[in-house]
């Protein structure tokens, strides 16, 4: 079915975007007596037209009225949704909804729209085929006279390709963060009870021969084997501390926040009302995470006091890192990576990440992950 | 631990020292047995009172510096950071300094402590200034010495 055909609603659509300049370049000459002005005129209208083509060469563009009905689409939106011109004129976008965006995502589009603002954002879409896409949409309303919105241009490029990048990065990041994390589980183990053990038997070994005789250089043989046992128990339990997977979670972070308040002279409070033990995926998580804002808290907080808090409600484990310190921006943050690989631990076990900092008045990170 | 009447002894060694030199923070540290902690025993010029509660394991920062071979060290905080081992120097994150030297304390033959000296701007020490805070080490090495010699006689 051409346009032609189709000609009621193409003539409506036709209306939509600059299609009558054509007819109004043609007639200029009739309708216009003044020289001058006409060829200002000319030169807009040309202008117009050019811009016109441009857009629809680059990207996905559609009209509709303010009721969301679908009144003119471009060649691009047609390829790219499956559909014919003529299926799609009428319709409202919830032919091409994906389902993938909740309510609250189409309300607030709507609500800025029809506000007369302008909104941005991507959205996932679903062709005729059943093919899903995503593309970068920024929605202006056209409005009246008196400010009210009558119809809306969407202008979309499709990044289905950076989606799915996007997509593979974050899962390679946390594949590499799972392997990390047995990695090491595995150097943990092994400095422990491998060279753990050889030393101890090592010390038993001094101990033995101290009983028969006394030997100066032997006792501080003894004494610089009892610092090495100690040295390599502190880098096993650095690297992942065992009893996180024997113990759980909360025991681990007792060790932890007492080595912290040592290390950094800062006192912790820490209260938690766990019940049970989370899935280890989830221990993991709340512990590095936990670790990584407590260390954050030890190099730029400035403060002499923090909290720690552990709560399960509604099969949500929410922990909470706070401080009363010098806070930050975002922009001020720097390029460190721990925001980001928290971000992306709590992502990883389905669980969400919140900072809120303000200059001079601290920071509480709040992680927030499934018990199961 | 530090005795009553040597730690005025040595506060006022400390104040000296910042007065000669014009730094910022003083601070002397001691480690303990049997796991050879780094304690922050005595301060002058400090912000707060973390440098107190501070333990410093061996194997990093300063006991893997100064107490490790017996010479004084140069930090700065920019440097640190860029080396990823800001952590491994607590103190200087507790009162906040840019800049520190740190010089060994012996007792007798034995490396027993660190004094160090910080400011909170960027300062490089020149070597006189270096060889002041060298000098104070050894009055305050003396001044622990002669404590644990007492302490010695008195039976520990």
């Amino acid at each position: 079915m051409t346009d032609q055909e189709n000609s009621g609603l193409s003539g409506y659509h036709a209306e939509m975007l600059a299609a009558q300049v054509e007819s109004l370049l043609s007639g200029l000459d009739r309708g216009v007596a003044d020289d001058e002005y006409r060829e200002e005129l000319r030169r807009s209208l040309k202008q117009l037209v050019d811009v016109k083509f441009a857009l629809d060469e680059s990207a996905i563009v559609a009209i509709t009225d303010r009721r969301g009905k679908i009144r003119y689409v471009n060649d691009k939106f047609c390829e790219i949704s499956g559909y014919e011109r003529s299926e799609l004129i009428g319709q409202d976008h919830r032919l091409v909804n994906s389902g993938y965006h909740g309510k609250s995502f189409m309300k607030e589009l709507w609500t800025t729209i029809s506000s007369g603002r302008v909104w941005r954002g991507e959205i996932k879409n679903r062709g005729k085929t059943g093919r899903e896409y995503w593309v970068d949409t920024t929605i202006v309303p056209f409005a009246d006279g008196e400010g009210h919105p009558y119809q809306y241009l969407a202008i979309r490029h499709e990044v289905t390709r950076l989606k799915e990048t996007e997509a593979e990065l974050q899962s390679m990041l946390a594949q590499m963060m799972q392997i990390q994390e047995e990695e090491r589980r595995r150097f943990s183990r092994d400095l422990h009870d491998g060279i753990g053990q050889s030393l101890f038997y090592f010390k038993i070994t001094i101990d033995r021969l101290l009983a028969e005789r006394e030997d100066e250089g032997l006792s501080m043989l003894e004494q610089q084997v009892s610092q090495l046992m100690s040295d390599v128990r502190g880098l096993a339990w650095e690297l992942r501390p065992s009893v996180l997977d024997d113990l759980g979670v909360v025991p681990a972070l007792r060790t932890y926040i007492e080595h912290f308040e040592g290390h950094y002279g800062i006192q912790v409070r820490f209260d938690c009302e766990l019940k049970r033990r989370p899935a280890l995926l989830a221990e993991t998580t709340i512990y590095r995470v936990v670790q990584e804002a407590l260390t954050n808290i030890g190099k730029y907080a400035g403060v002499s006091e923090a909290y720690v808090s552990l709560r399960e409600t509604d099969g949500l484990i929410k922990a909470v890192i706070r401080d009363k310190g010098v806070g930050f921006t975002r922009a001020s943050a720097g390029s460190g990576v721990g925001l980001f690989s928290m971000e992306e631990r709590a992502r990883a076990v389905s669980g969400e990440l919140k900072l809120h900092s303000e200059p001079g008045h601290g920071t509480t990170v709040t992680l927030t992950v499934p018990v199961g | 631990m530090i005795e009553h009447g040597s730690r005025e002894d040595i506060i006022a060694s400390l104040a000296a020292l910042r007065a000669e030199i014009g730094c910022d923070f003083g601070a002397v540290g001691m480690t303990e047995a049997p796991l050879r902690v780094l304690r922050w025993q005595v301060a002058s010029g400090h912000a707060n009172e973390r440098y107190a509660g501070i333990a410093e394991k061996p194997g990093r920062g300063l006991s893997a510096t100064v107490l490790k071979v017996g010479r004084p060290i140069s930090l700065s905080m920019t440097e640190l950071v860029c080396s990823r081992r800001l952590q491994e120097f607590p103190l200087l994150l507790a009162e906040d300094l840019r800049s520190a030297y740190a010089v060994p304390l012996y007792l007798g033959t034995s490396l027993a402590g660190v004094l160090i000296a910080g400011d909170r701007r960027k300062r490089i020490y020149r070597t006189e200034e270096r060889r002041i805070v060298a000098a104070a080490g050894d009055r305050i090495a003396a001044l622990l010495t002669g404590l644990s010699a007492a302490g010695s006689m008195q039976g520990g």
